[in-house]
């Protein structure tokens, strides 16, 4: 129940996130994060130490804009799970053992790079800044419609859920969770409720003028800060990727030793 | 002149099951008409109706002279606000001044004259202080005020409410009822608060099973017992025996 409203509210936060208060311009912010996962995932799958230097940039990222560390990795926890049970056959199938082992360390380092990478552009930006400035790439209306629309429609999914769930369990208190036998009629109620919700709201958006498109428009950005924000941050990308940081490191402090 | 004029409306939702009758109702400009009606009898649906939220009714329906048809549509819905009885269902955005701002950007109209059109609106309910809150951190009064604010901002000539003080406290429901008789355009309010209806409206319009019972002053109709009594409705509070007998 906590864990549903949690969710509800995080989907709420997302929604404009910045509209232009922290200065960058969504399509800037789109740019860095694309660039940033190709370089991640183009890293080879044994070359763990040139890809451990991606971190630096979402550690920067969640100083600079204050991001909670933990807050991400709570949310992120279920892409490592998933990427472990993906590589996890990687030892026993690859040359050796160890290379095994490397490559899937690399692979779940590279889905929570692109992952936590993806959850600070929604977290920075929100849905509908991304959407403006996929609007602005050119993208069909037509998708970005779609996305914001199912953006609603996950809202009012999980508030007709928590509705739900709330009344089943003050009518059911020893039952953890729900039972297996109320699952299809629970799932079927849920989907039945919501698509009358879904279309209650949609008829609210038809009333005021909605044809289909969504208007877009832009909050106030500094053109400025927005391409020195996306030349620093895409040559900082590249050259994360070129040259292993990590181990450039390494070797300067073992000489600063000597 | 009238603003709404409908004329021997029939409407079913589907084969055999009629849910209005011969209605014939006109509400003149700048009156606020109250409707009511016990569970089912057709309120919500006869203004459904009047912004072709449903469709396939016979007779004919005029709104502002205009015929509610799928062409005048757009037309008709700048022109008349719909306020659901559901808030959650009105409020979709996801702060106050997004959602108010959601209908007049959809006319075009610049960011500037959005947000003057938005801050008009929000002062008219008093609820300037909201702007940036959140949608889901507001309460039910605040949340039944946001909605008749994102109707407002469009500037309507009528203004449909479907159960507007539903669920609301004494306090906040005092509160719509100031909003509601400040607000100057044609009103239709639906409603089972029979004492709201008696605080907001001059006229009032009584449906029964889908029929037209009557239309006449508002004090004429919720004084007499018998007529409601006889369609399921019972005295507004304040005009009945405190004691029960």
């Amino acid at each position: 129940m906590v864990k549903l409203n949690r969710a509800i509210k995080d989907i709420h936060i997302t929604d404009n996130a910045d509209d232009g208060k922290k200065g960058v311009h969504p399509i800037s912010w789109l740019l860095v994060t694309i660039v940033y996962i190709i370089a991640v995932v183009s890293f080879s799958k044994y070359n763990i130490i040139g890809l451990a230097g991606m971190v630096l940039y979402i550690l920067i990222q969640c100083i600079w804009y204050e991001i909670s560390v933990t807050g991400m990795i709570k949310r992120i926890w279920p892409v490592f799970l998933f990427t472990v049970l993906l590589g996890i056959a990687n030892p026993f199938f690859d040359r050796t053992v160890s290379a095994g082992v490397l490559s899937m360390a690399t692979l779940v380092l590279k889905g929570i790079f692109c992952v936590a990478a993806s959850y600070i552009l929604v977290v920075q930006t929100g849905i509908r800044q991304i959407c403006y400035a996929l609007h602005i790439m050119r993208l069909p209306k037509e998708i970005v419609t779609v996305l914001l629309l199912m953006h609603r429609y996950l809202i009012v999914l999980l508030k007709e859920l928590e509705r739900m769930q709330l009344a089943y369990k003050l009518r059911a208190p020893g039952h953890r969770g729900l039972h297996f036998r109320t699952w299809g009629s629970f799932v079927g109620l849920l989907l039945l409720r919501s698509m009358d919700r879904a279309g209650e709201v949609y008829e609210s958006m038809k009333l005021r003028g909605f044809n289909g498109t969504f208007q877009m428009f832009s909050g106030k950005y500094s053109h400025i800060g927005s391409i020195v924000y996306l030349i620093v941050w895409g040559a900082a990308i590249l050259t994360m990727r070129l040259f292993p940081i990590f181990k450039m490191a390494e070797v300067a402090i073992w000489q600063i030793l000597r | 002149m009238a603003d709404i004029e409908m004329k021997d409306v029939n409407f079913s939702y589907q084969k055999g099951r009629q849910v209005l009758y011969d209605i014939n109702i006109s509400v003149e400009r700048g009156k606020s008409t109250g409707l009511i009606g016990a569970n089912g009898a057709g309120k919500s649906t006869l203004l459904k109706l009047l912004v072709g939220l449903i469709n396939g009714y016979k007779g004919t329906i005029e709104v502002l002279g205009q015929p509610v048809e799928k062409k005048n549509l757009t037309d008709i819905r700048k022109k008349v606000g719909y306020v659901f009885c559901d808030s959650e269902s009105q409020l979709f955005m996801s702060t106050v001044y997004e959602d108010v701002a959601f209908g007049v950007r959809n006319y075009g109209y610049s960011e500037e004259i959005v947000q003057k059109k938005v801050m008009e609106a929000l002062h008219k309910v008093n609820i300037e202080n909201l702007k940036d809150r959140q949608i889901y951190r507001m309460s039910g009064g605040q949340k039944k005020l946001a909605s008749i604010a994102t109707i407002l901002s469009m500037e309507p000539e009528i203004v449909l409410f479907d159960e507007p003080t539903i669920a609301l406290d004494p306090k906040n429901r005092r509160n719509l009822i100031g909003v509601l008789n400040g607000m100057s355009e044609t009103k239709i309010i639906a409603s089972h608060d029979l004492d709201m209806i008696l605080d907001t409206c001059e006229e009032t319009i009584l449906l029964s099973e889908g029929k037209l019972i009557c239309k006449g002053k508002t004090e004429d109709i919720l004084k007499n017992k018998e007529l409601l009594e006889e369609h399921d409705m019972e005295l507004p509070l304040c005009m009945q025996d405190r004691r029960g007998k």
